[in-house]
């Protein structure tokens, strides 16, 4: 590991090696060990981390106590959605929409150009399907 | 997340309340509710919207349990992805109230006065630079300070790259390294 990898390292996840990635941490364990300088550069990243870690919110017992007591409240008459209302079929549905759509748009904007009459465009049987058909 | 243990425990539960199990609910709320409050409220800054926002994560849970796939991710990554998304989609900026609601450190009561006073000030400086964050840079220190997730963790669940999600932490941390040094709290010489 080179200092300039353990220093930017360090800036990034802070002075617990454990909490860096997995295989980084045996190569700083081993740098720290063999240099002061990084030795140092971890005691003034843990200030740091001091800090931040005091600005942790804290929650109570009692207020999630209160705020599960609020969900339970509100669910008992809440039904579950089916699976089928997810959006994973959303991508497909809506590439199908959109074909049909420009299918429909195609074939009013080709009668408009035609020489075919607007009653006819009204009454004309190849319009019962967007395509034509 | 959590130990594998308990990650399993939660995903069992899940596949009982997407079966309907309103019990299997109940619990995996209790199990869970903390760590949604402390993530929302990291990301919002004060308790008001963060409560808002885990019961709204919860009703989601229960209402579109059919939606979780075990496959895709487990229960934790599912969950804090559904929390984090509410926080973001808040548009309203955040009013933040944290120093009233920060935890007092456990020694306070044997502190001498001007120290409480500098530990107080120490926070509120931190609360701060917190606020002059984008949500997103506040969201990577809530999950990977504030809950201790692992950076892997954090990444899946904010659905990035380990990469880009070390480059939004590093971020996060420079910014607000920049402010407390502003504040005099650090050092300039400080590393990082």
């Amino acid at each position: 590991m080179t200092p300039e990898l353990f220093q930017s390292l360090l800036d990034c996840y802070g002075a617990d090696l454990s909490r860096w990635p997995d295989d980084q941490q045996s190569a700083a364990g081993h740098f720290l060990r063999q240099s002061p300088q990084a030795k140092t550069a971890v005691d003034q990243a843990l200030a740091l981390d001091q800090l931040i870690l005091a600005a942790a919110p804290a929650v109570s017992d009692a207020r999630a106590e209160a705020a599960c007591r609020a969900v339970l409240a509100q669910t008992r008459s809440l039904p579950q959605s089916p699976a089928w209302l997810g959006w994973n079929w959303a991508p497909g549905g809506l590439t199908y929409a959109g074909l049909f759509l420009l299918g429909g748009l195609g074939n009013v904007l080709t009668r408009l150009f035609s020489e075919e009459s607007p009653i006819d465009l009204l009454f004309s049987s190849n319009l019962l399907t967007p395509f034509g058909g | 997340m959590s130990g594998p243990a308990e990650a399993s425990q939660d995903d069992t539960l899940m596949q009982r309340v997407a079966e309907g199990d309103s019990v299997a609910f109940e619990m995996l709320m209790r199990r869970n509710m903390r760590r949604a409050l402390g993530i929302a409220q990291g990301v919002m800054g004060n308790a008001g919207d963060a409560d808002e926002i885990a019961q709204e994560a919860f009703m989601r849970v229960w209402q579109h349990a059919r939606r979780w796939d075990p496959d895709q991710a487990g229960f934790a990554t599912w969950f804090y992805r559904i929390v984090l998304n509410l926080c973001l989609d808040r548009k309203r900026k955040p009013q933040w109230s944290n120093i009233d609601d920060m935890p007092e450190r456990a020694d306070t009561e044997s502190l001498l006065a001007p120290e409480v006073i500098a530990q107080k000030e120490e926070r509120k400086a931190v609360a701060l630079a917190l606020e002059g964050l984008s949500e997103r840079h506040r969201a990577a220190i809530s999950l990977f300070y504030f809950q201790g997730l692992s950076s892997k963790d954090c990444a899946q669940t904010m659905n990035l790259k380990p990469g880009a999600f070390g480059q939004l932490l590093l971020r996060a941390r420079q910014a607000i390294k920049a402010e407390l040094q502003k504040s005099g709290l650090i050092e300039e010489r400080t590393a990082s």
